[in-house]
């Protein structure tokens, strides 16, 4: 521990560049370990030294300092520590707000490297209301740098600009931002839901339309005349197959007349996800006939198909019945407005989770 | 005479006579002048022609082409002379000029006028910028987007911050169908005023716009497509029946196109020959020739399933109009086809289908379609028709 602590002294800003850089490299591996991380968390002083560090001129010592703190806020214990005591460093250093403007600035070349600290600390719930305090003003920003994908001239991809809105997105206010259509946030970051390039946009966005179906207060938002969500939902898990004429023109446009080059979303649980969003969809009958209306069925019939033989991945298989099973009822049947409304008794939970334990073992042969 | 200038006093009478005498010699001085006429002026009878051509009554500008009052000339001059004005008041001049033109919607000469002003290549970004935006104004009036946007984005690089121009160059694209320029450039209006409810509804009417446009290609790709796979089963089928064509060379290879399918008959044009529903059936366009009345009916859709006892059947259903001694009955008739390659003709076997006729080595498929001839049994039209000269078709 003291040989930790000694290491502050060679941190200082002032320092000459190659201690600094040396004593830097070893911080960085020793937040490679448990132990290191926990040393390290527990001194204040060295973690104040290296939130200068992340502002200094050369490159290489900024860059090695802000590595560090991706590791050290990968927990939720480092990341409450790391925030907090940012806040209360003087002069101040809002680790928020510099990376937001790390990552508003097209010359920047750790953007990418800050978005990851970003992301980190956005994971964890009980922040997030203090940093969207400090996001907020600079949302349409983050909006336009993630949509434009050679913003950073530098070579940052900004992919993990998805999993922070995500992230936002976790608590109510978020998902309000969002949602606000005077920014048209959601139209600049729903198209990345099929982002073939990276997975971590697909995530980050898919998450981010998660978390708005489960909120039922935006299902109309989400079915409205606008079928941008519900495209971006649809569209992978769309594949190449033919529909009739007739049934391609229930389709919202985006989906209509797929080429044979068209794939599905190669990562099962991303699927899932998507599956369990339309899930959340179906809970109330009016967003149950829009549904209906728009082809949904006719699109899960072919992915049923899909997933049975191509894509093997049962818990996908289930999430799709559950869905085709709602939507293949008719109204008269179903005879409620909103499912949510129906209470389960904890023992027949119990028994449905074993029975669907079971059937999903039995789904693939 | 006393010298007048010296004279020192005079009398009451003396001054007199003199003032008698210069005005006596006034008026002989003005006797002699010669009689003129003044020619300068207008003449009477055109004084509102003549107003017309000065360039301080003119009602309305000269046009190009219009001879110029000299001092119209000498105005002009004025204002357009690159040594009476520094550049920058030429160019100015020139967008005056301009805005003048297109407040009365001359557009043509207000882009001459502005790419006057453009020429002089003036200093000031400002003024340059202004001239452009105007240009591109005047380009999209008369529809010619293509120059529009270009002058409208020729304005932005010279004053990036051009609100004016920027919109006019977001109309633009939307009217080329350039739909990511357009989104960008509404993009790029809304980041500087969030509220400019013309950007969003473009963006929006752009967006729309594309995903049609988009949609329509893969449509008519999709189309393609299944018409090239439809079109593959039926050269497909015909090969496998070995159809012989007497458009085509027999010994060499078969070269089935839509063209070599097209019926040469008027009334079976529509009905190219096909695979029905099933995918097993082919459909064929079939003209039956009475040689005695150099008559033809047309049977537009015959399944090669259908024996030539239906066809006839159906022909006969009703007698034929010119039928007077009712001769044409399903029972009484014989149906030949012609085989062109050798010149002559073969018998068709009524109880045989369509397919099994075709199969018959002298079958050929002439046209696109089938041809038969209908001649009344043991008649002198059926000896006739089987008699007659037939040239065979030499193939080198």
């Amino acid at each position: 521990m003291d040989s930790v602590r000694e290491l502050i002294q060679f941190m200082h800003p002032s320092q000459r560049l190659d201690l600094k850089a040396v004593a830097l490299t070893h911080v960085l591996s020793l937040t490679g370990s448990a132990e290191g991380k926990d040393a390290i968390l527990s001194l204040d002083d060295m973690l104040m030294a290296i939130f200068g560090l992340t502002l200094d001129a050369n490159a290489t010592i900024a860059k090695d300092a802000v590595l560090s703190l991706i590791n050290l806020t990968a927990e939720e214990v480092g990341a409450i520590k790391v925030y907090e005591l940012a806040k209360q460093v003087q002069p101040s250093f809002v680790i928020a707000d510099v990376a937001a403007q790390k990552i508003i600035d097209d010359q920047a070349e750790l953007a990418d490297a800050w978005s990851m600290v970003l992301s980190n600390l956005t994971r964890v719930e009980s922040l997030v209301h203090s940093i969207l305090d400090t996001l907020e003003p600079r949302l349409s920003q983050l909006a336009k740098a993630f949509a434009q994908l050679d913003y950073n001239k530098k070579k940052s991809k900004l992919h993990y600009l998805a999993p922070i809105f995500c992230n936002l997105t976790q608590v109510q206010r978020g998902r309000e931002l969002c949602c606000q259509p005077k920014y048209r946030l959601l139209e600049k970051l729903l198209p990345f839901a099929s982002f073939d390039e990276s997975v971590v946009r697909r995530g980050g966005t898919i998450g981010i339309i998660k978390n708005i179906c489960f909120d039922a207060v935006y299902h109309d938002v989400i079915l409205n005349d606008q079928d941008d969500i519900l495209v971006a939902i649809l569209q992978p898990l769309c594949g190449p197959e033919e529909f009739s004429d007739e049934d391609n023109e229930k389709l919202p446009i985006e989906l209509q007349y797929l080429p044979e080059s068209k794939t599905r979303e190669t990562d099962p649980d991303l699927r899932k996800m998507l599956l369990e969003c339309l899930l959340q969809l179906c809970a109330t009958r009016r967003c149950r006939e829009v549904l209906r209306a728009k082809g949904v069925y006719e699109i899960l019939r072919e992915y049923h198909k899909w997933e049975a033989k191509v894509g093997r991945d049962s818990d996908c298989v289930l999430a799709c019945e559950n869905v085709v099973d709602i939507l293949i009822k008719k109204e008269e049947e179903i005879g409620l407005d909103n499912y949510k409304s129906v209470e389960v008794p904890d023992d027949q939970a119990e028994k449905f989770i074993q029975e669907d334990a079971a059937y999903v073992k039995s789904l693939l042969d | 005479m006393e010298n007048l200038a010296t004279k020192k006093n005079w009398t009451e009478e003396e001054r007199l006579e003199l003032a008698a005498q210069l005005d006596a010699e006034l008026d002989s001085f003005i006797d002699s002048l010669e009689k003129k006429r003044y020619e300068e002026g207008w003449p009477e009878d055109r004084w509102q022609e003549e107003m017309d051509k000065h360039p301080f009554f003119m009602k309305r500008a000269p046009q190009p082409g219009d001879e110029v009052h000299p001092m119209f000339e000498g105005l002009q001059k004025l204002k357009y002379d690159p040594e009476e004005n520094t550049l920058e008041e030429l160019a100015l001049n020139y967008k005056e000029d301009g805005n003048f033109y297109m407040k009365h919607k001359k557009f043509r000469m207000a882009i001459y006028s502005f790419t006057e002003g453009i020429k002089t290549k003036c200093e000031n970004p400002d003024v340059i910028s202004v001239l452009y935006n105007n240009r591109s104004a005047a380009h999209f009036f008369i529809k010619n987007y293509r120059s529009a946007l270009s002058d409208a984005q020729r304005a932005l690089f010279y004053k990036p911050v051009y609100t004016k121009a920027r919109w006019r160059a977001a109309q633009c694209a939307h009217e080329l169908d350039k739909f990511d320029v357009c989104s960008q450039l509404c993009e790029e209006l809304l980041e500087v005023d969030i509220d400019h409810k013309e950007a969003k509804a473009l963006l929006h009417k752009n967006k729309m716009k594309k995903l049609d446009t988009e949609r329509n290609t893969r449509k008519e790709a999709a189309d393609a497509k299944r018409r090239l796979t439809r079109f593959h089963k039926l050269r497909d089928a015909i090969e496998q029946r070995a159809i012989k064509f007497d458009d085509q060379p027999l010994n060499k290879r078969l070269n089935i196109s839509e063209e070599l399918l097209r019926p040469k008959f008027l009334p079976l044009e529509d009905f190219p020959v096909h695979l029905d529903e099933d995918g097993n059936t082919l459909v064929w366009p079939t003209a039956f020739s009475y040689p005695e009345f150099l008559l033809s009916d047309f049977q537009q859709q015959l399944p090669e399933t259908t024996t030539m006892s239906d066809c006839l059947n159906t022909l006969f259903a009703e007698p034929l109009p010119c039928d007077r001694t009712l001769s044409y009955r399903p029972e009484s008739v014989n149906v030949y086809y012609e085989n062109r390659k050798v010149g002559c003709v073969h018998k068709v076997n009524l109880k045989h289908t369509l397919r099994e006729i075709l199969n018959e080595k002298g079958f050929f498929v002439s046209g696109g379609s089938l041809l038969f001839y209908v001649v009344p049994k043991e008649s002198r039209v059926e000896q006739e028709f089987i008699h007659q000269q037939r040239r065979p078709l030499i193939y080198s």
